[in-house]
């Protein structure tokens, strides 16, 4: 049996050709879903998360204004970022904004961007409390809960999407899909909420960034545990099960965080919220 | 004196064979890796993981820079029908065997992949007690009734490294050098009784072997197009030692022979017996081909061609083929259609002892749920098909014979 001529040429031409090597990221084609969701993103995907959470965010305060209290602002500005300072996303600039809604709600868009409402500050009773809300929200992002529901991505260099964008066909047809995960993100955070699984993850690890931060670490099933007696209160994205508070439960007292002397500064958060 | 040709056949019509390898008589026995078995073991073209190490290990070379272990548990379950064997009736095999199926890790070493691998391919731990009444001996004025007690574990292990080496962007070779044992042990009990308690035949019969060799596994991996993966390996088992021990026990009436003729009725006899063995088994090559035609989607397939060694003619083959989906970034479905064809001659009539032929058709699933670090697969293959055998000793009746398996599998992977 012979080998067919031009079965022959392709191997050679593709064993010898250097005109276009595959290269390490050449080879990024075996990379699989997973994979490409729970690497570290590289610069790409990071300018492709906070592109996509500037316009979720820009669209949630299209939504709901801004809570005009600079001090107020400010404030929670400061705790956010001292929790934030203890998550493992350094390449992020993180945005703290209160929104004018009574109702009881915190969102997050990717990249950083973390809104609390007037209405959600009004439960809480101390400093810790609001590190806990903000902790939790800062976990959505840093653990790319959004990002990787809607697969956002930096583009891809070379290859198809080289070929696409000469031919004019991808710009729009990125545009297009841009926008739509768009308003994807914006029913996830109004209506249906983050599934269970990614609140599970989201709560655990508010819960040892506070500790980290020094705030108290029993602070997010204090609040999570109040709200839940109070449905009115409970936002509907939020939903407090008892699965959340077992596995609160089940982290504080396998970590060895229960009982520990961590301040709440409740005289601090008094001052500048009431 | 062989097990498998154990036979009190001269004083009665129809004796069993102890025919009591762990499958001797198909390629593929156990799917091996996590998520090569869910894709119906198509995995030469992608093996980027552990279990590139057992299909192709120039694909580890692929695994990227972090270093993976995993490993698999699987409960492997066989049940082979021979229809009317005795007096009508069917005998049935079946065995069931809970064992650690693989075990991978991988490390970048230089300009290359390093890897240590241990896979199970073949495992069997049949445990029968089975007594068929009516069945007909040359002494024609009556029947006996026929009791079996048969115990057989035989299982074959592969462990050894490999080592990957890029090429270039787009070619890489690897090469495993696996040490292969098999150790099996049978016993028989075989015993035909009748209403007279003085007319008997018994025998039992102990068997022990033990095999030691090299299997070196070659492998190219080889990328002529983006997203387009070829694979193609070259293995053989060479075996270097091997040993047989066989213990016949027998007693029955007098004035015939049992034990295919190691027995004469009368007093209890005990026979011993130690001798080197040695199995040929064949060269086998896979090529295969997988597309990658987007992160949550993978098509895989393959064709393993294996040296004819049963009747010298043209290469025995298999075909695999499989394909993987995300159905969310942390979780795949992968589905797989194998073939298992049977590595025997096909049986002819007019002829006696010859091996089974049961070509097999397979279908596989697996989950696999991921987080950053670990991934937990939970999978299933099955595989059936009908084929004919030769189960009594000395006679040229043919069997028709229908052979099911299942495997469950959970598997864990870690990279690090």
């Amino acid at each position: 049996m012979t080998v067919p001529r031009p079965l022959l040429g392709l191997l050679l031409l593709g064993l010898l050709s250097n005109s276009a090597p595959l290269t390490a990221a050449g080879s990024d084609f075996r990379l699989r879903e997973h994979q490409l969701a729970l690497r570290a993103p590289n610069h790409a995907d990071l300018q492709a998360e906070i592109n996509f959470g500037r316009d979720i965010a820009a669209r949630v305060l299209g939504r709901i204004p801004l809570y005009q209290d600079r001090t107020v602002n400010r404030y929670v500005t400061l705790v956010g970022r001292a929790v934030a300072l203890q998550g493992n996303r350094p390449e992020l600039d993180y945005h703290f904004a209160v929104l004018d809604d009574e109702a009881v709600n915190a969102y997050s868009a990717p990249g950083g961007y973390i809104f609390i409402t007037r209405g959600a500050l009004a439960t809480l009773k101390d400093e810790a409390e609001l590190a806990a809300v903000l902790a939790h929200e800062i976990a959505h992002v840093n653990l790319r809960h959004i990002v990787q529901r809607f697969r956002i991505r930096g583009t891809e260099d070379g290859g198809i999407g080289a070929l696409g964008r000469l031919l004019g066909a991808s710009g729009d047809t990125a545009r297009i899909a841009f926008a739509q995960a768009v308003d994807q993100a914006m029913t996830l955070l109004f209506e249906t909420g983050f599934n269970q699984s990614d609140e599970l993850e989201a709560d655990a690890e508010a819960t040892l960034m506070l500790a980290a931060a020094g705030y108290d670490p029993t602070a997010l099933r204090r609040y999570l545990t109040r709200v839940g007696e109070n449905p009115e209160r409970r936002g509907k994205t939020h939903p407090t099960s008892r699965a959340r508070l077992s596995a609160l439960d089940r982290l504080i007292n396998g970590q060895g965080l229960a009982g520990l002397d961590f301040p709440t500064a409740a005289e601090r958060f008094r001052t500048h919220v009431r | 004196m062989s097990v498998e040709r154990l036979t009190c056949g001269l004083l009665l019509a129809a004796v069993l064979i102890g025919n009591a390898t762990a499958d001797p008589y198909h390629h593929i026995n156990l799917l091996v890796g996590d998520r090569a078995a869910g894709l119906g073991g198509a995995y030469v073209a992608v093996a980027d993981d552990p279990a590139g190490l057992y299909y192709n290990p120039a694909g580890i070379a692929y695994g990227g820079r972090a270093n993976l272990s995993a490993s698999m548990n699987a409960y492997h379950i066989i049940e082979r029908r021979y229809r009317n064997v005795l007096g009508g009736r069917d005998w049935v095999r079946r065995s069931s065997a809970l064992l650690p199926n693989f075990f991978g890790v991988t490390q970048p070493l230089g300009p290359g992949v390093i890897g240590f691998s241990y896979a199970v391919p073949d495992a069997i731990a049949e445990d029968q007690n089975q007594q068929i009444p009516g069945v007909p001996t040359i002494l024609a004025e009556e029947n006996a009734t026929y009791t079996i007690n048969f115990t057989n574990q035989d299982t074959t292990y592969l462990a050894g490294p490999s080592y990957a080496l890029p090429l270039s962007p787009r070619l890489a070779v690897g090469l495993t050098l696996y040490g292969h044992l098999r150790s099996q042990k049978i016993i028989i009990n075989q015993q035909f009784t009748f209403s007279d308690p003085s007319r008997y035949h018994w025998e039992n019969s102990y068997s022990e072997r033990s095999e030691y060799g090299l299997r070196p596994l070659l492998g190219l991996m080889y990328t002529p197009l983006e997203r387009l993966s070829l694979g193609l390996t070259l293995a053989r088992t060479w075996i270097l030692s091997a040993d047989e021990f066989d213990q016949l026990s027998c007693a029955g009436m007098n004035g015939y022979d049992y034990g295919g003729g190691l027995c004469q009725g009368g007093a209890l006899q005990l026979i011993r017996q130690q001798r080197p063995l040695q199995r040929r088994l064949p060269w086998s090559a896979t090529v295969g081909a997988a597309y990658f035609p987007s992160p949550t989607l993978l098509v895989s397939a393959q064709l393993s061609l294996y040296q004819d060694l049963a009747a010298g003619g043209l290469p025995q083959w298999n075909l695999a083929g499989g394909a993987e989906y995300y159905l969310t970034p942390r979780l795949a479905l992968r589905l797989g259609l194998f073939s298992d064809n049977a590595n025997t001659a096909e049986i002819r009539p007019g002829r006696s002892d010859q091996d089974e032929h049961i070509d097999l058709l397979g279908a596989s699933m697996s989950l696999s749920r991921f987080t950053r670090t670990t991934s937990l697969t939970l999978g299933a293959n099955f595989r059936a098909g009908e084929g004919q055998a030769q189960i009594l000793n000395g006679q040229n009746r043919i069997q028709t014979v229908t052979a099911r398996a299942v495997t469950v599998f959970v598997a864990s992977s870690y990279s690090y």
